[in-house]
């Protein structure tokens, strides 16, 4: 036991060991939890990167984060349920023959709300799970992240789409661009289900740096 | 501790997507409020479905029959069986129109019901001195039954608790799963 321990205290003053301590230190200073999730289930597997995405765009590449397509779906939503609910109430309450118009009118508005909230994320959301600009130099950056799956197959599309608004004398450029990775979800996951954040990082700023600069990469 | 999986993915999810995922839930309950009020107008009834109760109507309709209700623009005939409920108190009863009376000015109905499986007429189930129920006291004219199902809701009405689990489970299980 004493041996032990004497061994551990010693290990800084050692220098062939301080590679491995390092990066111990490191680990705390990351301060990520791991990313477990059941890799049987296609869902969550995308659930789980296109959460990551998001926290990498937001995070680690500082661009602002632009929700109006969150908003405006959840501005749909619970407006629809604010009118089903008092409808609902106001039933409640009423005897069933005087509260027919407003349950009537409830109705209508609820189904409306939700066939726009439909049509809205159809036509507009489509697939996009990001959102987000950066402005440099008065020129503004804007990134587009689309994901698909297929059904019964383990690969995933990540679609990066950006938008280079350029001022140049008055004039504005525009300038775009669009880089497609798909890769097995096992590229990212091991049999565990643990995410390797790392190597995920490594695959989105390498689409990021491709769709910025414009170069394809030559491997491939 | 219990539920504590679930907790962690509650805390994990920023503001946006905790709403999403309420609203999730909530689309759930509006959605069924809607289908049912919606059919409520449709069939012209209060309750356009309902679950028998009792065995006051063997061998027509047994404890657990489902019935689906609708309000005819016509007026209600002897032989039709209706659900009704009588002023201040709660549970709807349905019975066999046995006796009726038109008023030939205002058209108003004086309706007298009795169970076909109950040896006297109803006049000692409506309130004291009431000898007549009218056509406002009617929900609906049964159009049609389906056998058995109803035991579900009679389980749970003997047995509240069960609803509160049963709906504490789905809520949750909605609650922390996405899609």
């Amino acid at each position: 036991m004493g041996q032990i321990l004497e061994e551990t205290e010693a290990k800084p003053l050692v220098p062939s060991t301080e590679e491995e301590n390092s990066k111990t230190e490191e680990k705390p200073t990351e301060k990520e939890e791991p990313i477990i999730v059941n890799n049987s289930n296609l869902i969550d597997l995308k659930n789980a990167c296109d959460d990551y995405i998001q926290k990498f765009f937001v995070s680690k590449a500082n661009f602002r984060q632009n929700n109006t397509h969150t908003d405006v779906k959840l501005v749909l939503g619970y407006l629809a349920c604010a009118f089903a609910l008092s409808g609902g109430y106001y039933g409640h309450i009423t005897p069933f023959n005087e509260a027919k118009e407003v349950t009537f009118i409830c109705i209508i508005a609820y189904f409306v709300l939700n066939t726009l909230l439909i049509l809205y994320s159809f036509i507009y959301e489509k697939e996009i799970i990001f959102v987000g600009s950066c402005v440099e130099n008065d020129n503004k950056y804007t990134i587009t992240i689309q994901t698909n799956t297929k059904r019964y197959s383990d690969i995933y599309n990540i679609i990066f789409e950006y938008v280079e608004k350029e001022k140049q004398d008055s004039s504005i450029k525009l300038k775009d661009s669009k880089y497609t990775i798909s890769k097995s979800f096992g590229n990212w996951f091991d049999v565990k289900g643990v995410m390797d954040i790392e190597k995920f990082e490594r695959d989105l700023s390498e689409g990021l740096e491709i769709v910025k600069t414009g170069n394809k990469p030559h491997e491939q | 501790m219990l539920f504590e999986d679930e907790i962690r993915f509650l805390r994990k999810m920023n503001k946006r997507q905790l709403a999403q995922q309420i609203l999730n839930f909530l689309m759930i309950i509006s959605s069924a409020l809607m289908v049912w009020k919606g059919l409520a107008l449709y069939t012209n009834s209060e309750s356009p479905i309902v679950v028998v109760l009792s065995g006051s109507m063997e061998p027509a309709f047994y404890r657990g029959d489902l019935l689906f209700l609708g309000m005819p623009d016509e007026p209600i005939r002897v032989g039709d069986i209706c659900v009704f409920k009588i002023p201040g108190r709660d549970v709807p009863i349905v019975h066999r129109v046995i006796k009726l009376h038109d008023e030939k000015e205002t058209g108003k109905q004086y309706i007298l019901t009795k169970g076909d499986n109950n040896q006297v007429d109803d006049r000692g189930l409506y309130n004291p001195g009431q000898l007549w129920i009218h056509r406002e006291h009617i929900i609906g004219k049964v159009r049609g039954f389906l056998p058995y199902i109803g035991i579900i809701t009679i389980l749970m009405n003997d047995y509240p608790q069960l609803k509160f689990v049963l709906i504490g489970f789905l809520g949750l299980y909605m609650l922390v799963n996405r899609e």
